[in-house]
């Protein structure tokens, strides 16, 4: 058997029978037990005297004296073997006599002969026996971590307890301390909130000190000594309730060392304090920060160059365009057939490189907050009349039929024309481009559920799988179909459709089938005031980061002004679109009542601020060179509510200052700054 | 009798495009390729309107513009203002220094001739009664 401790015992027993079944509990797997006998007092402390056991067994009663009289023998002698003491007796008496006069742990008879009582506990004696020894060997001259060596060293001994539960125990001081030696984090004990009563030597580090040499200030030395004046300042003014708290020492060279400080209060006049330097950790976040900001540096730049280019292809690509237009249109000359097909096919692809260019500005103008919405009182078809021009060649080209569906008596849909322009052309496009040849592409317009109208454009193309469709509106996202790389773009139209629809208080979807087609639907709140507030209302509900960076605070509160052109501005278009380039994208413009005033409907928790701002911002208009005069309007401040709990009121008011009546086949008002082309036409292509 | 409309535009190319576009739909057209010569064109000629760049080299859109508003036989001359940039404070500046419209290149052609059509036509825009149909 492999045994990985030897333990040499004395048994101390006149009986003999008793003396054998000593011997026979003694029996442990890893353990050898070398055993020796003495049947009486003498024997036992000739036997001890002549050479070393690591433990005795000792029998309370022997004829010739009692156990304590050996003990005490062996005590003047100078034998520190430990001594576990057996005996019949249980009387308490005996065992404290026992213990007194220096034995280590005492055992009924009845318990030693037991299973392994006896051998565990003699194993046990031995062990912790052989720790002690070991420290007191290593004893001062040694370091802390020494001596904890020798602990686990000599535990390392037993594969099968491993650490004991006494021995750490026993130790546990020690251990302490060696971890206070040790550990990387400072330990400090300041005394009424003022002296360092003692400080480890990690602590001595953090202040660029070895770590024998004495604090500054010395054996008196203070926390102002060790420490910045806020930190010290901290003391004085100890909150239990605040454990930890970052403050700064005062290094050895001057220079201030960041920590963490963790406090504790130690019985009514001491702090215990653990002090971890921060310095690395400040480095990190430092070097971290300067990473973040090159990167933001880079993405910006990127950001830029990918701006500039589109910019840069712009003009070119009118040039292109134009003159193709002007050879195909015959205004310069008759073409043949085929000429004219190849110039379709010049302008077809033109425009998609027109389209990718407005794309990518599109998407950096999302990004930077830059893109300011007109949305006005609109018909469906002047919009859809906006961008035939652009789809009738791509339809051709492609060999696609459109037709456009705009049903007649569609009430007025609350929108901005241009963008609702472009997310219509981008969806009809990517309709196109994946039809098949002779395929059918159709627009439809018609009223849609509570308030909205609704827009669908449909293929019969090849259809999206369902992995598809639910990515479909993200930024880069394209369906994959390598027999159509010619059809090719970046993957953002849709991304900045879905931008563009949330601008517009709208909504997108699709729905598609393979093999079958795809549906995509778009749709618009109509012109009503009432239904448009809603809208606003539960978009800013639903979306926590707007465009506009709103805090929510500022959303919390729904404001109203009425704001009066000066005297002499007849124009209400003019004023409206000077509002539109003032206001913020959640900021809803009506006209008013007499045509002439604008009702501005937004988030504001404090409507006299934002007042001021508008004043700021049409005063400062003024100060261009060559300005036409607008002067600022007048600004009435109609209301505030509560954006959760009195929307329905500020509703109401809402559409009382505005004079609803059923306008649906009347024109909408002129629109400057997007230019609006056929009325109405239902053929497209 | 043809309305006359004024291109100040360095862009050659563009120019001319956008002189055979409105000839073709009835106006009278000429072209200056910088700031002064338009300015100076402008003067003789008292156009029906004017299709300014703001990007030039020397001379800028708004520096034209602002000449043009001082300028006795041109200040009431309505001004179409034409930008590849298309950034919101170019289009909102088109706007405040009194700019009739704002067309960001590349254009349409026939919004080009739409914008036109409406800035020559002599009666303003009738005001349009404001409603919410159901």
């Amino acid at each position: 058997m492999n045994h990985s401790c030897q333990i040499a015992v004395l048994i101390v027993e006149d009986d003999e029978v008793h003396r054998e079944l000593i011997a026979s509990h003694l029996d442990r797997d890893e353990v050898r037990f070398e055993i020796a006998f003495a049947e009486s007092c003498s024997q036992a402390i000739e036997q001890l005297a002549s050479r070393t056991f690591d433990c005795v067994i000792l029998d309370h009663n022997l004829h010739d004296g009692t156990g304590d009289q050996i003990l005490r023998i062996a005590h003047d002698d100078l034998i520190t073997t430990p001594v576990v003491a057996i005996s019949t007796s249980i009387d308490p008496d005996v065992m404290i006599t026992e213990f007194k006069s220096g034995c280590v742990d005492f055992i009924a008879k009845r318990d030693a002969f037991r299973g392994r009582v006896l051998a565990n506990a003699v194993t046990q004696v031995v062990k912790n026996n052989r720790t002690r020894a070991a420290v007191e060997r290593a004893g001062a001259s040694v370091t802390m971590i020494e001596k904890a060596g020798a602990i686990l060293a000599f535990n390392g001994d037993d594969p099968d307890s491993g650490l004991s539960h006494q021995s750490i125990e026993k130790n546990l001081q020690l251990i302490y301390e060696v971890a206070v030696q040790t550990i990387q984090d400072g330990v400090v004990l300041i005394e009424r909130r003022s002296r360092v009563v003692y400080a480890n030597p990690a602590f001595k580090r953090l202040l660029g000190l070895s770590d024998e040499s004495d604090l500054p200030g010395g054996p008196l030395a203070t926390i102002d000594d060790v420490m910045t004046a806020g930190a010290a300042a901290h003391f004085r003014r100890f909150d239990p309730q605040q454990s930890q708290f970052e403050s700064w020492l005062c290094s050895a060279t001057g220079e201030p060392v960041p920590v963490l400080i963790g406090q504790t209060p130690v019985g009514e006049h001491c702090i215990l304090c653990a002090v971890s330097d921060l310095r690395a950790i400040k480095r990190q976040q430092r070097e971290l920060e300067e990473k973040n900001q090159r990167l933001a540096q880079l993405y910006e730049t990127a950001n830029r160059f990918v701006d500039d280019v589109s910019h840069e292809f712009r003009t070119p690509l009118t040039v292109i365009k134009g003159y193709t237009e002007i050879l195909e249109q015959e205004i310069t000359g008759p073409v043949t057939d085929e000429q004219r097909g190849f110039l379709w096919t010049i302008l077809d692809r033109t425009r998609d490189l027109a389209q990718m260019v407005d794309d990518l500005l599109d998407t950096s103008k999302v990004r930077s907050g830059c893109f300011r919405v007109d949305r006005r009182p609109q018909r469906l078809g002047d919009i859809v009349a906006s961008i035939r021009p652009s789809i009738v060649h791509k339809a051709l080209t492609n060999h696609v039929n459109i037709h456009a569906n705009i049903s007649e008596h569609l009430p007025l849909v609350f929108a901005d024309a241009e963008k609702i322009g472009r997310v219509l052309l981008n969806l009809i496009v990517n309709a196109v481009k994946f039809s098949p040849e002779g395929g059918d592409v159709v627009i439809r317009a018609k009223p849609g559920a509570s308030g909205e109208v609704q827009v669908d454009v449909t293929d019969n193309g090849p259809g999206i799988s369902k992995e598809n469709l639910r990515n479909i509106f993200r930024r880069f996202q394209q369906v994959g179909d390598p027999q159509r790389s010619s059809t090719k773009g970046f993957g953002l139209g849709l991304s900045i459709a879905s931008e563009l629809m949330a601008m517009n208080l709208g909504t997108i979807s699709v729905e598609s089938e393979q093999n079958r087609g795809s549906t995509f639907s778009f749709t618009l709140p109509v012109n009503d005031p009432a239904v448009v507030a809603r809208r606003l209302l539960t978009r800013a509900a639903l979306t926590q980061n707007l465009d506009d960076a709103q805090s929510a605070v500022e959303r919390s509160a729904i404001a109203m002004l009425l704001v009066t052109p000066a005297h002499g501005v007849k124009c209400s278009d003019q004023l409206r679109s000077h509002l539109a380039s003032h206001t913020k994208t959640m900021d809803l413009i009506f006209e008013a009542a007499d045509h002439r005033s604008m009702i501005l409907f937004g988030f504001s928790s404090n409507p006299e601020r934002w007042v001021e701002r508008l004043r700021d911002a049409f005063d400062e208009a003024d100060e261009h060179p060559g300005a036409v005069k607008m002067e600022t309007p007048g600004f009435q401040i109609l209301g505030s509510w509560s954006a959760s709990g009195e929307s329905t009121q500020a509703i109401d008011v809402l559409t009382k200052r505005i004079e609803s009546s059923n306008n649906v086949e009347s024109n909408p008002p002129p629109n400057e700054m997007s230019p609006v082309g056929g009325k109405g036409e239902r053929a497209l292509a | 009798m043809r309305k006359k409309i004024l291109i100040i535009d360095d862009d050659r190319a563009i120019s001319q495009l956008a002189a055979i576009r409105l000839r073709a739909a009835g106006y009278e057209v000429d072209a200056a390729f910088d700031g002064p010569s338009g300015l100076e064109k402008a003067s003789e000629q008292r156009p029906d309107a004017i299709l300014l760049d703001i990007r030039m080299p020397d001379m800028d859109g708004f520096e034209v513009n602002a000449c043009l508003k001082e300028g006795a036989g041109t200040a009431t001359c309505p001004v179409v203002f034409l930008s590849a940039n298309a950034q919101c404070t170019a289009r909102r500046r088109a706007l405040e220094v009194g700019g009739m419209a704002f067309i960001a290149k590349p254009y349409e052609m026939a919004d080009v001739i739409a914008v036109i059509e409406r800035v020559c036509a002599s009666k303003p825009p009738a005001p349009v009664p404001h409603g919410a149909p159901r």
